[in-house]
């Protein structure tokens, strides 16, 4: 044992509550005169007078180290942390013994309390003198916001942050931003058009100095740590150059190829040049080079004989840019569950099998039917089913409630109601209508005569007329039914977006067991991740509907705003440290990280840690046989005293 | 058999396929591990396969961090073939670099070794006739056996010094809050319970420390016991392949879902 | 004369400890020959510690980690559980029972469990009685 250290013990009486149970005074008493070990102890050592004695104390004494011995370190290490620190001892040159929460409160006899206190204490004393001094790192935090996926989300993230001042990057897959929301026709419950109170906020964005605008774009590769992000996008060309487009339109008239438009879900047609949709921002064609004949057979070049304008650009490359960002915020939405799997639906095998997105397509007064629900011949249907569930809160497919199935399949009833004056049939399990105004609609429905089925259709079948047949039943009548409709629709579960595996890798994080993102904490965090820095917001995390997305966004944006405030991040000192010389290149560790700090580096053979990517959970240290990796303030040296202390 | 093994050796080094071979020579009256170079070639005449066994693979570990850039060779048993696999799980040295040639035991040395795989696998060629192995015996769960065994050590170090295995830079073992400087008897059972959790799942069974004990502590037994162990919970086997992953370097897979 | 029973356990500060706590407000006993170490992480809880815990005199072991899949960093609580199984294997390979060492989950929420487990574990202990190791008298 080092004798060069002082060590100073305050044990605090804490009233009663300590005092009253644990016999302070024969404790020092037998344990006075050990060299370099100094006993105090005092009524109250948090308050304002026993944080003064324990500073005089160590300017008397010339105390080197001291140890609290008191209530539970969560409570008031940071207290005393700042006492020592304030008498010229390092703030990690301190034990806290919790002899309260864990001894004199749930010991009953008192001889047992005291004996029990005193091996607390001298564990904590000779832990304390293999403890090193620590210092807090301080690193600048870059005023720089990366938000990926341009739907509601990140539309709402981006102009809450650009307004507060900062510098957003909208980071957006498709050619535009606008995300599932632009496709929807009327929203629940109030039934308002989605692209009236979309379309503002896109021209917002357009127009806010502080978004700069990528779309058509993607996230390759991040790496480093909160505050400093280096990030890696690739612009996909567009072969239309922005700066001189003006979205006449005239290159997308005189194409010759049509391929299935994917925003209209399939439903109509659009041309190899095209802008996704009417309110599309930037407002500007885009060159779809895999069906282009230009770019597949060196055929045609219309558009750019056409164009008024000479901004279309065949020769445009994919542009990679490396940015760097203080905060990332992950916002890319969902996508429908595939019915098809579910054989018996019938789905791409009977036509007029429809899921609720081209539905929502067909409602739309700017969809391939310019808002009339109609069947693929053209008639109107006069009944119609929609089917709940298809998918969800299913043990063979996804075990979740996707939270805003019920919601549109009330509003397709009656919208469809309104427009077709077919009888509406909805095959519920349970409804779950949590909106404002959800249960008043509900009504509304019942009372314009749509039926309520609760039960799970066994399959659809379809007659040589094209009637397709719903088996079911019927669990509140308790039979059997087979009712004929003209049209399904089917709503399916919301899953995670398509790039959320391939994202994790990137970004580091973890996905919960239903394939959304992982927030770090269901109640209190539910926007913050395991990684310092990066956020998510909206469906990406779990289904919701657009008023949830749009408070999560907002969450985001003020968790990201206070962030950048701070300008400078401290960096808390108790992370792991990699003794090289020690490490023999084995490689445990390495996959053992939750937070990817560690790689291997095949040039040295050793393994190479990232400290500011580190948590301090030590699960690394206690993997490394060799002992090169070691947990600042939990070193394993100080652990072990502590173990022979207490024992 | 000998005659063909020196023919082959001097093969590979004459035809630069290897730039030095790690075997066994006579020795007046002993036989010890040997590096055998273009320089050296007329030594071979003095290679010697006796039924003894040495740490080859940590000799060759020794080798290739002075000479990084030289092709080696090395003799191997079935055993040094299970240490190599596993020094290469470890990342302590590149099979795919290192000329194998591998030796299927005798009878006799398969009994004296109670060994359960006398043979080679993977070598890029093999000598002897291939037999079938001793079967393992059974565990001996007493305590007083045990710290009677332990209580004998006199901390000489020789079972982590001959171990291929223990290759670690800084050794646990000289923890002082472990193991206590200075002081006889060693801290026991704790020395050899560290290390048999160190060796659990990579212990491939050779003997060499049970060999080299001074005090002749049924090191070997205690190591077999804890690997079947290993088997049992892990399905977890060391030395077999390149491919098994070490039971504590890795934590569960994540489930992916449906319908993306 | 009964010798005194003494059991170590590891706890993590973001759940067990929290948990620990809990039961000390809600003034809950316990065995006092249960003594508590917070480690950041379960996973932090090396086998040399546990080791070291019996060579020094302890009759038992346990740590105490989060839920699963509610680790405060991710998946600490997995590794721990697996070192675990391990060093009851070893220790069970030279004679010492396995029930000596053992993992529980413990929310920060849960003291009232807290409490449960410390006596039952107590119990358990109490009545294999005194670790064999203490008959050597190593230091």
């Amino acid at each position: 044992m080092k004798t060069k250290e002082r060590i100073g013990v305050f044990i605090c009486h804490c009233g009663t509550n300590i005092a009253g149970k644990i016999d302070i005074k024969n404790l020092i008493q037998k344990n006075s005169g050990k060299e370099n070990l100094f006993f105090f102890d005092y009524p109250y050592f948090c308050s304002q007078l026993g944080q003064a004695f324990i500073k005089e104390k160590i300017n008397q004494l010339n105390l080197t180290r001291i140890v609290v011995a008191a209530c539970s370190p969560s409570l008031h290490e940071k207290t005393f942390q700042k006492v020592a620190q304030e008498a010229g001892i390092n703030p990690y040159l301190i034990s806290c013994a919790n002899i309260r929460e864990q001894c004199s409160w749930v010991t009953l006899d008192k001889e047992k309390a005291t004996e029990k206190a005193e091996k607390i204490i001298f564990s904590h004393i000779n832990r304390v003198m293999y403890q090193q001094p620590l210092f807090v790192k301080e690193v600048e935090i870059v005023p720089r916001v990366l938000i990926i996926g341009g739907g509601i989300a990140g539309i709402e993230a981006a102009l809450k942050i650009a307004n507060a001042g900062k510098e957003v990057y909208l980071v957006e897959k498709e050619p535009s931003i606008g995300g599932h929301m632009a496709k929807l026709d009327k929203t629940f419950p109030t039934l308002d058009c989605a692209s009236c109170i979309l379309t503002p906020k896109m021209a917002q964005v357009r127009e806010n100095k502080n978004i700069k605008l990528l779309t058509y774009s993607e996230v390759e590769e991040v790496s480093g740590f909160v505050g400093n992000f280096n990030v890696k996008i690739r612009k996909k060309a567009r072969s239309v150059n922005l700066l001189k487009c003006t979205g006449c339109g005239s290159c997308i008239e005189k194409c010759p190829v049509k391929v299935d438009s994917e925003f209209d879900m399939g439903l109509s047609k659009r041309k190899a040049i095209y802008i996704p949709f009417p309110q599309a921002v930037p407002n500007a064609p885009v060159i779809d080079r895999e069906n282009c004949l230009w770019f597949t057979k060196n055929k045609c070049g219309v558009c750019k004989k056409i164009c008024p304008f000479s901004a279309i650009d065949y020769d445009m490359e994919d542009e990679i840019t490396l940015e760097k960002f203080g905060a990332i915020i992950v916002a890319i939405g969902f996508s429908l569950f595939n019915p098809e799997l579910i054989y018996q639906y019938g789905y791409k095998r009977f036509p007029n099998v429809f899921t609720s997105l081209e539905i929502e397509r067909l409602l739309s007064s700017t969809g391939p039917t310019l808002g009339e629900i109609i069947l693929r011949n053209g008639e109107i249907p006069k009944e119609v089913a929609i089917i709940h569930c298809v998918g969800s809160r299913d043990e063979n497919y996804k075990s979740y409630c996707s939270a805003i199935c019920c919601l549109y399949s009330l509003k397709f009833s009656y919208l469809i109601k309104e427009r077709t004056k077919a009888k509406i049939y909805n095959f519920y399990i349970d409804l779950r209508l949590t909106r404002k105004g959800g249960e008043d609609f509900y009504n509304r429905v019942l009372e314009e005569g749509v039926e309520f089925i609760r039960g799970k259709p066994a399959k659809i079948e379809m007659q040589k007329n094209g009637k397709l047949v719903i088996e079911c039943e019927d669990t509140l009548l308790g039979k059997i039914r087979k009712i004929p409709v003209d049209m399904v629709i089917l709503s399916p579960a919301i899953c995670p977006g398509k790039d959320t595996l391939s994202l994790a890798k990137i970004l580091g994080l973890s996905l919960s067991s239903d394939g959304f993102f992982q927030e770090r904490h269901p109640k209190l965090a539910p926007v913050s991740t395991m990684v310092e820095g990066i956020y998510i917001a909206g469906c990406c995390q779990g289904p919701k509907d657009i008023p949830e997305t749009v408070a999560q966004a907002g969450l985001a944006a003020a968790e990201v705003i206070s962030l950048i405030d701070k300008k400078k991040i401290e960096i808390s000192p108790i992370v792991a440290e990699l003794k090289e010389d020690y490490c023999s290149g084995c490689g445990v560790c390495i996959e053992l990280c939750p937070y990817n700090a560690l790689e291997y580096d095949s040039q040295k053979n050793k393994a190479k840690l990232t400290p500011e990517k580190c948590f301090g959970c030590g699960v690394c240290v206690s993997a490394c046989f060799g002992g090169a990796l070691s947990l600042k303030n939990y070193r394993e040296e100080e652990i072990l005293a502590q173990i022979e202390g207490i024992l | 058999m000998e005659n063909k093994i020196k023919e082959k050796i001097k093969e590979i080094i004459i035809n630069k396929e290897v730039d030095g071979f790690l075997g066994l020579r006579k020795y007046f009256n002993y036989v010890l591990p040997y590096l055998f170079t273009e320089k050296n070639l007329e030594d071979l005449e003095e290679f010697f396969l006796d039924e003894v066994k040495y740490p080859l693979s940590k000799i060759i570990l020794k080798i290739k961090k002075f000479y990084p850039d030289k092709k080696l060779g090395i003799l191997v048993r079935g055993c040094d073939e299970k240490h190599l696999i596993e020094l290469h799980k470890f990342n302590q040295i590149n099979l795919k670099e290192l000329y194998l040639l591998g030796i299927n035991c005798s009878e006799n040395m398969a009994l004296k070794c109670e060994c359960s795989s006398p043979y080679v696998r993977i070598a890029n060629i093999s000598f002897g006739e291939k037999i079938k192995g001793k079967e393992i015996e059974n565990p001996h769960k007493d305590l007083s056996f045990w710290m009677e065994k332990f209580s004998r050590c006199i901390k000489c170090y020789g079972c982590r010094n001959i171990c291929p295995l223990c290759f670690c830079n800084n050794c646990t073992l000289e923890e002082d809050l472990l193991v206590k400087r200075g002081f006889l008897p060693v801290d026991y059972p704790l020395f050899h319970l560290i290390r048999a959790y160190h060796l659990g799942g990579r212990c491939i069974n050779c003997g060499l420390c049970e060999e080299t004990c001074p005090a002749e502590i049924p090191l070997r037994k205690l190591y077999r016991e804890i690997n079947e162990k290993f088997y049992q919970i892990f399905n977890y086997k060391p030395g077999e392949n390149l491919k098994d992953k070490y039971p504590l370097e890795f934590l569960e897979e994540i489930k992916e879902g449906h319908g993306i | 004369m009964k010798e005194n029973i003494n059991i170590l356990g590891f706890l993590c500060e973001w759940c067990a400890y929290q948990g620990a706590d809990l039961a000390g407000t809600s003034r809950l006993n316990y065995p006092a020959e249960i003594k508590l170490i917070k480690v950041p992480c379960s996973g932090r809880v090396s086998g040399h510690m546990i080791l070291k815990a019996f060579q020094k005199g302890a009759d038992a072991v346990f740590v105490a980690g989060c839920h699963p899949g509610d680790c405060h960093f991710k998946s600490g609580n997995i590794i721990a559980q697996k070192r675990i199984k391990v060093i009851k294997s070893i220790l069970d390979t030279i004679g010492i029972e396995p029930l000596r060492l053992d993992f529980f989950f413990i929310s920060a929420s849960e003291g009232l469990k807290f409490k449960k487990v410390a006596e039952e574990f107590y119990a358990k202990i109490e009545k294999l009685g005194p670790s064999k190791l203490k008959k050597w008298k190593i230091r």
